[in-house]
């Protein structure tokens, strides 16, 4: 995973002048294609930092602009806003009273042939600026009107595009507008959330439940940077990476963090068949293809049995589930498997499965303060005097279930049973008689 | 990376930052966050012979040590049977325990920034100001050993108790604190380092007049990210202008807004039921004005016999009222009315619910986010982009 350079059949990120988003695989020695932006030799990028902005031009190759341009000039007019009154300030312009849209043919004087043909011979630029002169009513439209046109206009002719690493934020950014439900509607919020609540940082060693194609996983990945472990548990024979194979992690890593254990090896280890250690003798026999594969399988055994070692003993220093499976019966089993004074971070794209689990660990002792979590990002449009929140804004983002694993005391099983409501009560009603109490409160040397 | 830890004079750096390592049991004079309830979080450092009295009771420091951390500790006291538990330091848990010295970044926010900004191990991030240092310690876990952050700060007092809070986690190989005004010098580090920075988080008043101190800290071979914190829309006008003018692209400018939900527990009250217990006091009233007629009747024919003796066996009217009881239970109270019913108690029916808890922090601040490309070479290596 380098984020600063494109190295050769990385996936990138392409953002085009238009709202599309495209993920690709940079195979040397191909061409790539933008549909109607055109096309680009794979090689005229790899080996370049990311973040350039490139003009494709008629043979293919790429010109890099200057790093101040991008994608637009810059601008904070979003054209796909609605429309937001925006002629109130100045006198309408004609093709508003006949209720027209200012791509009406009345005010363009160019036909569409003369702007196909104009497409063939000039840069993006170009067109935009004939596309312009050739609008009698442009100079009639409000500047914030202008704006906007310009910047419709630029998404249909600039061929420019910006190649950005793969990271968590761009995956989500586009399964938001492919398949969010494949990534379970998370958003970079509740990811962002999820990270930071669970306490991901290098050296963990983390169990996950994630049934986004290893996108959470993946998150964790980035930020533990290549120290520490992820127990991956999953459902099928096979684990589901299918979204972190986009995020450019070699195959050496994925395997020096990824731990999978299926359901059945979680729950019934005792199933799993006896590995035969052979000896040297019977080995030096083998063909050497058997021998790989004999090799193989005890590094997974060997794998297996330091995974269950870890959950009997509970070495385990956080928890992510982002799963469809009922957690009651996974959190039996797993909350023993973390150390005292961890993290449980549970995510759903609903909130009542979570309210049923919080009342769960509620009356189990091992979980401290459950709390559910729903984080939500506004986008704004920012334009001087025409600031406000947009129109619309994607929906996903789910709810974000976190509380801390605990070690209760044998004392304390023992005692009053309703302990733990009646702190919080006691605590409620002290809170209103002042903070005298909170004063008394020190430590004595 | 190595790691400079010369200036490093106590033993926290031996035992290394419980927020950057994780540790099973509480060592002596370790950080220990004892958690007393949800609202109240008291950080200590449990020492031999010590204790920590509180409204739950009295705690010896010496049953903390060497315990592992998590745990539930019962009080020492014998009036008071209270208990806390004894959690290992995060940056979350650390935010929540702070006296709100300055308006900090909470977590919903500082996730999304570090999330946005995309930092990772290894990271060189610029934070100005430092404020409570809250927001710096999810950067200090993020960017790890390898990374580094420059924090600058204004206000002397705020920067000496924040420089003091860095060193004593163990944070001080990681972060630089400094004391100066970006606005004016720039970011001028007191350690005479290249910053090389590739992610920049502003929390001024005024980051407009800081924005363009930044072209020489930043890293120009690769994406610098930046997010601007500002609380009123005016000076997120003002952000984004000085932005486009020195270059920084795809402006955006978003708000977080976070709910707490609580789980809870709503009776079900069936209208049924309603019915039943409206049937059930008609019947109760007629009853009880039939026999209440029926009374005043009989103490009118008692008047009129009022020299024959009373004492014919008849019963008292409150006696003759028990006696003569109605068909129905005397109260049909399906809902536990009148009486204190906990939420969730046996022998009502329950729906789990949630509810939004009861102060909601509507508005942080707007986050404007921006990121400046890296500089083409041969192009404009040596030049600076100006607009």
């Amino acid at each position: 995973m380098n984020e600063d350079v494109i190295e050769p059949n990385n996936y990138v990120f392409i953002r085009l002048p238009s709202a599309t988003l495209r993920i690709t695989k940079l195979v040397p020695n191909s061409t790539v294609y933008l549909g109607k932006f055109g096309s680009f030799f794979a090689d005229d990028i790899i080996g370049r930092p990311y973040g350039y902005t490139y003009e494709i031009k008629d043979d293919k190759h790429v010109d890099t602009l200057y790093s101040s341009e991008g994608l637009f000039p810059s601008s904070t007019v979003d054209a796909d806003e609605e429309e937001d009154g925006e002629e109130t300030d100045s006198t309408p312009a004609p093709e508003d009273i006949l209720g027209r849209t200012s791509d009406d043919t009345g005010v363009q004087k160019l036909s569409m042939t003369e702007i196909e043909a104009l497409k063939r011979t000039a840069s993006g630029e170009k067109i935009i600026e004939t596309v312009i002169k050739s609008h009698s009513a442009f100079e009639k439209k409000s500047v914030y009107s202008q704006e906007k046109y310009k910047r419709r206009k630029q998404q249909k002719f600039l061929r420019r595009f910006t190649p950005c690493s793969v990271g968590s934020c761009e995956v989500i950014e586009y399964f938001q507008y492919k398949d969010h439900h494949r990534i379970l509607e998370l958003t970079a919020e509740s990811l962002g959330l999820i990270m930071s609540l669970a306490n991901i940082r290098p050296g963990g060693k983390y169990i996950t439940i994630d049934e986004t194609g290893g996108l959470v996983a993946g998150a964790m990945m980035e930020r533990m940077g290549g120290e520490g472990m992820i127990m991956f548990v999953h459902e099928n024979e096979h684990p589901n990476l299918d979204v972190m194979k986009y995020m450019n992690f070699s195959e050496a890593m994925v395997e020096h963090m990824i731990k999978t254990i299926n359901l059945l090896q979680l729950f019934h280890p005792e199933e799993e068949e006896e590995m035969k250690i052979l000896s040297e003798d019977i080995l030096s026999k083998m063909k050497s293809s058997r021998r790989g594969q004999y090799y193989r399988r005890l590094a997974r055994h060997i794998e297996l049995q330091s995974i269950f070692q870890h959950i009997s003993e509970g070495l385990f220093d956080g928890l992510i589930l982002a799963t469809t499976l009922q957690t009651k019966l996974l959190l039996d089993k797993l909350i023993p498997a973390l150390q005292g004074s961890r993290q449980l971070v549970i995510y759903n794209t609903a909130k009542e499965p979570l309210v049923t689990t919080s009342h769960d660990l509620m009356a189990d002792l091992r979980v401290l303060a459950p709390t559910i979590l729903e984080s939500r990002v506004r986008k704004f449009q920012v334009f001087p005097g025409r600031t406000h929140p947009e129109m619309t804004s994607k929906s996903g983002g789910g709810y974000v279930l976190w509380g801390t694993r605990v070690l209760p005391s044998n004392v304390q099983a023992g005692g009053k049973k309703r302990r733990k409501p009646n702190r919080e009560k006691s605590a409620k009603i002290t809170k209103i008689s002042g903070t005298e109490e909170e004063d008394k409160m020190e430590i004595v040397a | 990376m190595d790691v400079d830890k010369s200036d490093n004079t106590d033993a926290s750096a031996d035992m290394g930052s419980p927020f950057m390592e994780f540790k099973t049991s509480i060592p002596e004079n370790g950080l220990v966050l004892a958690w007393l309830t949800r609202d109240n979080t008291k950080p200590i450092r449990p020492q031999t012979g010590s204790a920590l009295h509180t409204r739950f009771g009295s705690f010896q420091h010496n049953s903390m040590i060497s315990s592992k951390y998590g745990t539930q500790l019962a009080s020492s006291s014998s009036t008071q049977a209270g208990f806390i538990h004894l959690l290992h330091p995060t940056p979350e848990l650390w935010s929540m325990s702070l006296p709100h010295r300055t308006q900090i970044v909470y977590t919903p926010d500082a996730s999304y920034i570090v999330q946005r900004l995309r930092i990772r191990p290894g990271s060189r991030v610029i934070e100005a100001g430092t404020g409570s240092a809250s927001f710096t310690h999810a950067l200090a876990r993020t960017v790890a050993k390898n990374g580094r952050i420059w924090t600058f700060e204004f206000h002397e007092p705020r920067y000496g108790i924040a420089k003091k809070e860095i060193e004593e986690h163990g944070l001080d190989s990681v972060v630089k604190c400094s004391h100066g005004d970006v606005c004016k010098d720039g970011f001028i580090s007191a350690c005479d380092e290249n910053l090389d920075a590739s992610a920049v988080f502003l929390d001024l008043p005024s980051p407009w007049i800081a924005i363009p101190h930044l072209k020489t800290v930043i890293s120009k071979k690769k994406i610098v990210r930046i997010c601007c914190f500002s609380p009123c829309m005016e000076q997120v006008q003002r952000t984004i202008e000085a932005l486009q003018k020195e270059g920084w692209l795809d402006i955006e400018m978003v708000e977080v807004s976070c709910k707490r939900w609580e789980a809870r527990k709503e009776m079900i009250r069936k209208p049924e039921d309603a019915i039943e217990r409206l049937r059930d006091i008609k019947r109760r009233r007629n009853e009880g004005l039939r026999k209440r007629n029926e009374r005043i009747i009989s103490q009118e024919q008692n008047e009129e016999t009022a020299s024959e003796p009373q004492e014919n066996g008849a019963a008292t009217p409150a006696e003759k009222f028990i006696l003569d009881k109605p068909f129905l239970p005397s109260e049909y109270n399906p809902w536990g009315r009148g009486k204190r019913v906990h939420e969730g108690e046996d022998g009502y029916e329950w729906k789990d619910v949630s509810k939004v808890e009861a102060e909601l922090k509507s508005h942080t601040s707007y986050l404007t986010f921006a990121y400046l490309p890296p500089l083409v070479p041969g192009k404009e290596e040596m030049l600076v982009p100006s607009r």
